[in-house]
Order: structure tokens, then sequence, then C-alpha cells
């Protein structure tokens, strides 16, 4: 099921309306039960691969508990069959049609007649999602962070939760379960907090997102290489602006649907764009995912001991603390892993080696922008991170590196820099919404706390406010197109 | 702010929100024709059975219209005419009046005219419906507007244009050519939308969610006006944004529009495509630069429209007997073209009308066309 539709608000309000309802031992089952119906209205089958999943985490973890430390020759056994089992079925699902696609073409490369026969496969949305929450589950486990749950039915609802399930923010044992043991209560605060972020996260998606989609399929739709250096810029920042209001739409909505259950899910997003360093970026974008690669990829990988487990803080922390010498390296094979964890294409994975490339950078300039004045000055330093990041999206875009590097080739030829080729809407609807998002980030920070101070001007202003919001949602409510992340 | 307040504000919300939809947007607004202005009006042209033999959309409809006027009219070989709003639209339009098309239906004998167009269409929207209409009906010959309006600028295809085309997986056999390839991507993007939320490129097969969400839709569309109201909310919206970004960057009917190199040139190819086709097929293919009013500064740069010009009679003398031409930017006096609203943002004035003419300039349209057709063995 998808958030941005009527099907979801009439489901949202009736799963509301009998949870709260509902005898306490009764309330959990329910969640799962409306999970898998979540889940199956998207495509019933599909359940099947995400409940072999749970199991095959379920029973390994226990055994890996049950297995005494001095037997590491069995424990990493157990580890090594719940990462073969998760990363196999995540493999068939997403990178096989890829593996076997480039393989044909390496065959023909060295003139050898056989091929793969391609087939393609349907992708199981979600799975990178909550293959992701397994495996940190069972390496918690293993790591002795987290003990193992024996109740199946919290656990199940640990990997199903349905305002979550299908693109994050990505849980952790130790956050989520707990609170599946509460003793559940309503709470006004949270019901009008969750509804709140449930009408940010529509308007985002339906009103902004969806309607910015057309003006940058039309833009992308371009000859490339005909295009100006201004028009590279464009493409990058209109499609870094329709995915950050697609994808934090989604988590405003998953956080606030949440919320109306008395469960809180950490933060996805933190106003991104506003950062500046790319290290902050990584701190603010996605902040579940960039945390999960923290504790899983880059500080195993540049020999740290992970000992705690939080889906907080993103990964700028652990670039802070750890600069070993396996962080270079770790820094780079975590951000190439991170490219291809976003699809199986070549352009993802230069898309996380240019991250990485950025921030190795960052951090040998580090003592020269500290020493330099202009270099210090917060908007010259946003201005470059902002730049650097927006351009970091023509790969996720275009659908081949060749179209990558036409695009980012525009830039290198001073004599692309005079002319322009997209139509004009493109470039007034790029810079209304970098406008949107300075003065969003500036109402956030600056004028939402002191309007507190003048009770009626706030609910005034909240009126009018919420029911432009509540207007142009009903508007333009129509599940024409999924989140984009669904696709990861 | 306390929880309960916030709770009620939201209540008071989506009830406000829903009155605004009801008492603002009630007023049924016929979009298609949205920019023609209050002067000109939309015209579908008739044969002499009183049958249709003029649509827009290629939807199941219109083109069972077309194939039973045709059928009914002896089934003689079909001259198509394709074109823009230019086409289907008479400026100041009397009782009784027609279109060029309606004209020459009724003046050529030997061959059955028909007309396909659409508002603002593009060189790869003829080149989509003359492969169309070619599988179809016995095209034997094909007229062409050449409108620099639109060659320098659309792109692209629209679901709404041919509904019938993206569910029968209409795509370009030849796959050697980089337009034909892009377009065959938006078709099949087209009918992954139209398929909706299913993400299954390669199974067709609908979802709950598809079969519950179409179902509460269609009930809400037939029983609850509001909900019905948000389509017109939907096209008013985006008409006043429309109108605040020429209020904002002063954009009027004689505003110099530049040319967008990369459409230009896909415009350009999807010509080429239709003369190299017509060619193969031992169809005539007839083009014109389409009548403009004279009394103004065309809203052209005039480099750009005499580049245009030698870039089509560059074309043409790579095909000197498939294609015939001519030059008609001049031939109808400005005083047949009207007005049109302003369309910028609270402005009564009216601007110049570049496009639509009136009746009087079909006729000539037609007359010229007569000749133009007959010279070349169209009668």
């Amino acid at each position: 099921m998808i958030f941005n539709s009527l099907t979801f608000l009439i489901f949202l309000f009736l799963v509301f309306i009998i949870f709260w309802s509902l005898n306490h031992r009764w309330k959990n089952i329910f969640l799962l039960v409306v999970s898998c119906v979540f889940y199956g209205f998207w495509r019933w089958e599909y359940l099947i691969v995400m409940f072999v999943s749970a199991l095959t985490d379920y029973y390994t973890s226990l055994m890996i508990y049950n297995t005494p430390e001095s037997n590491r020759k069995k424990r990493r056994l157990l580890l090594f069959v719940t990462l073969s089992v998760n990363l196999g079925m995540l493999f068939y699902f997403k990178y096989l049609y890829f593996v076997l696609d480039n393989s044909n073409s390496i065959l023909a490369l060295f003139n050898i007649d056989y091929r793969f026969t391609l087939y393609h496969i349907l992708l199981p949305f979600g799975i990178s999602f909550y293959t992701f929450e397994t495996i940190s589950y069972t390496v918690d486990v293993y790591r002795g962070v987290v003990k193992p749950k024996k109740n199946f039915l919290n656990y199940a609802l640990f990997i199903t939760f349905f305002p979550k399930l299908v693109a994050g923010p990505i849980q952790r044992a130790s956050e989520l379960i707990p609170q599946f043991t509460q003793n559940y209560r309503i709470d006004m605060e949270g019901v009008a907090h969750g509804l709140k972020r449930i009408i940010y996260g529509l308007f985002l998606k339906v009103v902004v997102a969806d309607n910015l989609a057309g003006f940058v399929d039309d833009a992308y739709a371009m000859n490339y290489s005909m295009a100006s250096a201004i028009d590279v810029f464009t493409l990058a920042f209109l499609f870094g602006f329709q995915i950050y209001f697609d994808f934090s739409a989604y988590s405003h909505i998953a956080i606030g649907t949440a919320r109306l259950f008395n469960i809180q899910i950490p933060e996805n997003f933190d106003f991104p764009y506003m950062t500046r360093s790319l290290k902050g970026f990584w701190k603010r974008w996605h902040i579940s995912l960039s945390a999960w690669i923290r504790d899983y990829l880059y500080l195993p990988i540049s020999g740290v001991r992970v000992t705690s487990s939080s889906g907080k803080s993103g990964i700028g922390v652990a670039l802070d603390k750890n600069r070993n010498q396996r962080s270079t390296f770790a820094l780079f094979v975590t951000w190439a892993i991170m490219g291809f964890w976003h699809g199986a294409n070549w352009t993802f994975l230069f898309w996380g080696l240019y991250h990485a490339s950025f921030i190795y950078i960052e951090r040998k300039l580090a003592p020269v922008r500290a020493s330099s004045a202009f270099f210090r000055m917060r908007l010259v330093n946003w201005g470059i991170t902002l730049i650097v990041a927006m351009l970091s999206w023509i790969p996720f875009r275009t659908k081949t590196l060749s179209e990558t590097f036409t695009l980012y080739g525009r830039l290198f030829n001073y004599k692309n820099y005079n002319y322009l080729s997209l139509r004009e809407n493109a470039y007034i609807v790029c810079f209304c919404l970098l406008l949107f998002i300075v003065l969003a980030y500036a109402f956030n920070k600056y004028v939402e706390k002191n309007l507190e101070r003048y009770t009626a001007l706030n609910y005034a202003f909240s009126l009018v406010k919420y029911t432009v919001m509540v207007f142009l949602i009903v508007v333009f409510l129509r599940p024409i197109t999924q989140f984009i992340y669904f696709q990861f | 702010m306390k929880a309960r307040v916030l709770l009620i504000i939201f209540i008071i919300s989506l009830f406000g929100a829903l009155l605004i939809l009801k008492v603002f947007f009630s007023k049924i607004t016929d979009f298609s024709t949205f920019a023609l202005g209050t002067e000109t009006v939309t015209y579908w042209a008739k044969d002499s059975n009183e049958n249709l033999i003029h649509i827009s959309a290629i939807d199941s409809v219109g083109n069972n219209s077309i194939i039973n006027s045709w059928t009914q009219s002896g089934q003689k070989n079909v001259l198509l005419v394709l074109g823009n709003s230019q086409t289907h639209s008479i400026n100041q339009k009397n009782i009784n009046e027609v279109t060029f098309v309606e004209m020459l239906n009724k003046r050529i004998d030997k061959y059955y005219v028909i007309a396909n167009t659409y508002p603002n269409a593009s060189l790869q929207d003829f080149l989509i419906s003359y492969k169309y209409w070619m599988t179809v009906l016995p095209v034997k010959a094909v007229v062409i507007p050449l409108f620099l309006d639109d060659m320098r600028e659309a792109n692209g295809i629209s679901y709404d244009f041919y509904p019938k085309l993206v569910d029968k997986n209409f795509s370009f056999e030849e796959n050697d050519n980089i337009l034909l390839r892009k377009l065959n991507i938006s078709f099949s993007s087209l009918r992954e939308k139209k398929i909706g939320l299913d993400d299954s490129k390669h199974n067709e097969k609908l979802s709950t969610q598809d079969i519950v969400e179409k179902y509460l839709n269609t009930q809400l569309d037939n029983n609850w006006t509001v909900w019905n109201n948000r389509k017109n909310a939907q096209g008013i919206l985006f008409g006043k944004l429309y109108e605040l970004r020429n209020t904002i960057f002063n954009i009027k009917a004689t505003t110099v529009r530049r040319m967008i190199p990369d459409k230009y040139v896909d415009n350009m190819t999807a010509l080429d495509l239709i003369i190299s086709d017509v060619q193969k097929n031992g169809i005539k293919l007839f083009l014109y630069v389409p009548p403009i009013r004279n009394d103004a500064e065309k809203p052209y740069d005039p480099k750009e429209y005499r580049l245009f010009k030698s870039q089509i009679l560059d074309i043409l003398n790579k095909y000197p007997n498939t294609v015939y031409f001519k030059d008609y930017d001049k031939i109808i006096p400005s005083k047949y073209f009207g007005h049109k609203a302003s369309t910028s943002l609270g402005k009564q004035t009216e601007e110049l009308d570049f496009m639509h003419f009136q009746y009087t300039g079909h006729r000539i349209l037609s007359d010229s066309l007569a000749v133009f057709l007959l010279n070349n063995g169209i009668r």
C-alpha cells in the first residue's frame, strides 16, 4: 500500500480506531496482521520472502546467543548462514539481472558464444530495508549488543511494522522492540504530532514532489549533449529537490503514522540541503541508512569495535572519530556498497564513489579551510556543499554512466556557460524550490518557537497553514507515482 | 500549542478545505480550450453526411468515429490533415461557419479528408499520428503545417492525446533512430503510469491496492460532487500559477520566446522521419508554413524564423519529388485574426492572437490549399 492514496488514509483511520479499542494483549497481534495486509495490498505472495528473512534471523540469532562465546567457529557459521540467506535473496531479486547482463557483455567482448538467459524479476518492495534490519538484528546479537527476543510476535512486528516497512527509516531492534512491550496508552500529544507529520508528508509528496516530477521528467528528456552548464546545474538541483521532497515526505508520514500508535521512530532528515559540509550532509540525509552503514560497514572495515546500536546521528559522527589508517579504505568501500545498495547499476556505484571522493577531499582540505577567512564564511561553505551534493544526483537520475559523463563534461567548457536550453519554467521552479527550502529552514529555526508566544496569532496562522495544506492535499491526492525510494 | 487545540485546528482545516473546494471550484472549466481565450472556439469538422472527420485525442471513440465516417463515405483513399489548435479553432465564430478542413473535405472528390490535431502539437506528435493512421486507413496524402511556435519548444508526448495508442502498446518498429527510441521509451513510461501503482514493468497484474483505489475513486467521483471538483481545482490552480509567472516576468503574446535547441532538433528529426517514410510508401506530403498575423512584431526571433524557413527548404531539396511546399505566412490579412484575454493576473486588457483566425481566414487557407493540392494531383 502506498501512503499517498485514499486506500491508505481509510486503512489508517480504521486501524487507528480498532487499535485503540482493542484489549492490550491483542494490540500487537493486530498490528502484525494489519502490517501484513499493508504489504499484501501490493503483492500477497511476497510476504513469504519477508517471512523467510525474518524467520532465518529469528532462529539463527537465538542459536548464536545459546552458543558459548568460546565456540567462535559455530557462532561464525551461524552468522554466515543468516548473512547468506539475507544477502542471497537480495542478490537474487536485485542484482542477478545486472550481474548476468554484465557477464554477457564480458562474454561478448571475448567473442565467447555462450549467453546467460536474462529474465526480469519483480523486486519485492522494501527488501533492501527489511533485509538491513534483519541483518543488523543478528549482527547485534552476535556482537553481544542486544539479546535475542524469544517473543516471535514482537520480533516479527519489528520487521513488519507497517509505517516503516517499505522505505524506512531503518530500525534497530534495541530501539523499536522495547516499545512493543509497553502498556499502550493513547497520548493526545503524540496523536496531534503524528497527524501534523502526516499532513506535512502528504503535502510534500502529493503537492510538491508529484507536481515537480513532470518538470524533472521534461528536463531530463533533453538531449544531454546540447545542455548548457547552467542546464546541468538545473537538472541536478531539480532532481535533488524531487528526491528530497519525495523521500522526506515518506519519512514524515512514517514517523507520524507510528506516533498515532505511540511508537517513536527516529528522524530520517534534518534540512540536509542547509548543511555546510558533506560530512554534515550525511548526518542529516537518510540518517537511519547512514547510521546503519556506520555501524555495520564503515566502523568494522576501519577496524573499530562497535559496542552500541543506534539508528540516530548518521555517519558524520564516525567520520569525526575514526581517523586510523584503514579509514580511507573503509570510506571508499563503504560508499561503493552504499551506492550499490541503491540500485544495480554502475551509475549508483559512481554516485557512492563521488561522495567518498568529496568527503576525502573535505578531510584533506580541512586545515586549509580552517585557515582561510573566505572558506570559514557560512554562506561560502553552504554554497559549495549544496552544489557538490546536488551534482551528485546526476548519476542517480541518468540511466547510464555515459549520460552522466556527458552531463558532467558540459561543466568543463566555458562556452557552455552563456546559453540556456531548458524551458524557462525549469529555472523558475528550481529557484522557487531553493527559496522554499531556505525559508522553511529559517521559519523552523527562528520563527516557529517565537510565534508560540503570541497565542492568538499562532492559532490563526496554524489554521490558515493547515487549511491551505489540507486543501492542496485533497486536490492533488492521486496515487500516480510511487515514492522514489520504493525502487531501492 | 496544546494537542487538543491542534486537533481541533486539523478538523476545522479539513472541513474548511472541503468547503473551499465546494464553493470556489464547482464551475466546470474546459481546460482543453483554456489557452484559446474567449473569442476563439473549437470546431470539429464533419463531412457532407454530418459524420465527424476531425478529432483530437486518438481514443476508441474518436478512432471509431473517423473509421465509420470513412466507411460510410465509400472507403476512398485518405488525405490526412495534421495540425494544432489553428486547424480546429475559429475566431469570433458565427453559426454555420466551419474550418478549412471541412471545406477541403467537401471540395476534394477522390480523397476522403480527415484531420487529427492537438493543441501545441509538435512534429513528434505529427509523426505518431501519421504512423498510426497509416496502419488503420489507406492514407495516400498528408498535409502538415510547420509551426515554429511548436517546433521550437514542444516536446514529449501526452497520454491525453494518444490513450488508445498507449493502451494498445504502440511502439515504433524501427529502432535505429535515437528519437524513435526516445518516443518508444515515452510510450512505455506512459503505459507504466497508466498501469498505475504497480511497479511491474513486465508483469501487468493489478495489485489489490490498484483495484481498491480505482473503486474508491470511481465511487467518490460519481457520488460526491466535491471530490469531482478536484480536477477543476487542479486546472484552475495551474492556470493561476501560469498567469502569476506571466505577470512576474511580463510575458505576453508578443513576447519573443527563444528556440530550445534540442527540442527543435528532435522536431526537425521527426519531420525528416515523416518525409523518408512517405517516400518509402509512395505517399504525397504537403507542407506549409501556416498563416500568422503580420500587423505586429511576430513573437519569434527574426533570425530563428529565417533559419527555420531555410532549414525547411534544405530538407525539401533532399526529397524533390515527394514533398510539396508552400509558405502561407502572409496569406491571411491581419484583420481576420482576433484577440485573446490577457494571460497575466488581474489584467483586463486583451492581447493579440497570432495563431487563430476567423472563418474568412479558414476560407482563404482552404482556397490556397485546394489549388496547391489540385496542382499536385489531389482532386
